[in-house]
């Protein structure tokens, strides 16, 4: 259609400005900004990152590297081992902090220190403490007879370290927001099943725990997306010693990366992990439905 | 309330509070120990106690006093936390909270 003047008309807008109008484009251009960054920080280093772990060499290399192997055990301990009994404990605490006395408020902003605390010096302390020479846990076992154990120098104690260390920092975290969850329950539920005569058990069993469910889903995947990715506890905590046997992904591509200099390992490392967290985003979304 | 309620009442508080004992215990010790780390003197970091024996602030003056060549630059390293927390964080809210726009209606329903 030409742009035609009509008698008494208004001239018919140009292809130009319907395009402007149409509210497609208006909402792409109103979200430019943010797409644009999105691109720069996010589709670029990924790309960037894919395009380096291409290289089918890396990964024969990593798969027959035993640190490797070592790392994907530790991680999958560290993610399924951790997360889960994390979780679990915060779903039962959650039920003790949801009753009404004043002195459980207490009891749940100091529960919520070791959060709320830097995970540095939490890791510091917990150094000290585990330390085989001047730890205080050798020492008291040493008052009570017992032989000393080198914590953090055998890798079984090590690895037990780093998953006690994040169950101690993050426990509350998942603890508030099941107390969250908890208290958007009606309590007309409750007060059904009490005429009823159900147990604390059976209360749980069947209305609380139902209810639950899918925020328990969700924050399980969360949860196990957050430490796949984690580098701060187990870095800070053991840094891969002894020997390299208690690395997690995170720090392995951090060893072959800045220590070998070797960056293709390093992507590769997170590209082995890659379609796991991929799949949990795709079930987050479709649980969450977005 | 009843007699017999009032001491269903008593026993679940008395079970509650073992258990917040054992809570209290796994969660403050750690932050315990830190704090008494950061009050003993040096000398005494290696020998293991579950006190100060020879309380000293002298650590804290150190730090806030940039009194050494490891604490050099403390009070800016600090100012660099404020603009990291005041600044980055908001500016993060505000995208996130556009990004939810984005996905107009986009109830997330965690409770069925």
């Amino acid at each position: 259609m030409s742009p035609t003047t009509r008698e008494g008309g208004r001239r018919a807008p140009s292809r130009v400005a319907r395009l402007f109008r149409s509210r497609t484009t208006q909402g792409f251009l109103f979200t430019a900004p943010l797409l644009a960054l999105f691109a720069a920080f996010v589709i670029y280093p990924m790309a960037f990152g894919v395009w380096y772990a291409l290289d089918a060499d890396s990964y024969r290399a990593l798969f027959s590297d035993p640190t490797f192997r070592q790392t994907v055990v530790n991680t999958l301990w560290y993610v399924g081992f951790a997360v889960n009994v994390k979780l679990v404990l915060a779903l039962l605490l959650s039920g003790i902090l949801d009753f009404q006395f004043a002195w459980i408020r207490v009891l749940a902003a100091l529960f919520l220190i070791p959060w709320a605390v830097p995970a540095l010096p939490g890791i510091l302390s917990f150094r000290w403490m585990l330390n085989s020479q001047w730890g205080i846990f050798n020492h008291l076992l040493g008052k009570f007879g017992f032989a000393s154990v080198p914590w953090l120098a055998q890798h079984d104690t090590a690895l037990g370290a780093v998953i006690v260390f994040h169950i101690w920092k993050y426990l509350p975290f998942w603890t508030i927001i099941f107390l969250a969850g908890r208290r958007a329950i009606p309590n007309e539920l409750y007060e059904a099943t009490a005429i009823d005569g159900a147990s604390a058990l059976q209360n749980f069993r069947y209305v609380t725990f139902p209810l639950l469910r899918n925020l328990y889903l969700i924050c399980t995947l969360l949860s196990m997306v957050f430490t796949l990715g984690d580098f701060t506890v187990p870095w800070l905590l053991t840094g891969g010693a002894p020997g390299d046997s208690t690395h997690v992904l995170a720090t392995l591509a951090y060893r072959y990366t800045f220590q070998m200099g070797r960056l293709e390992w390093g992507l590769a490392t997170f590209a082995v992990a890659l379609p796991v967290t991929l799949g949990f985003i795709g079930l987050l979304l479709r649980w969450v439905k977005i | 309330m009843s007699a017999p309620g009032r001491r269903k009442r008593r026993g679940l508080q008395i079970w509650l509070s073992l258990l917040a004992i054992v809570i209290l215990g796994w969660t403050l010790f750690p932050v315990y120990y830190m704090l008494l780390l950061s009050f003993t003197p040096t000398d005494d970091l290696f020998q293991p106690g579950l006190y100060v024996e020879h309380p000293t602030v002298r650590n804290y003056t150190y730090t806030m006093g940039a009194d050494n060549p490891f604490v050099r630059y403390f009070w800016h390293q600090i100012g660099n936390s404020i603009v990291v927390i005041g600044g980055l964080k908001p500016g993060e809210q505000i995208i996130t909270l556009g990004a939810t726009e984005l996905t107009d209606g986009g109830a997330i329903t965690v409770l069925p």
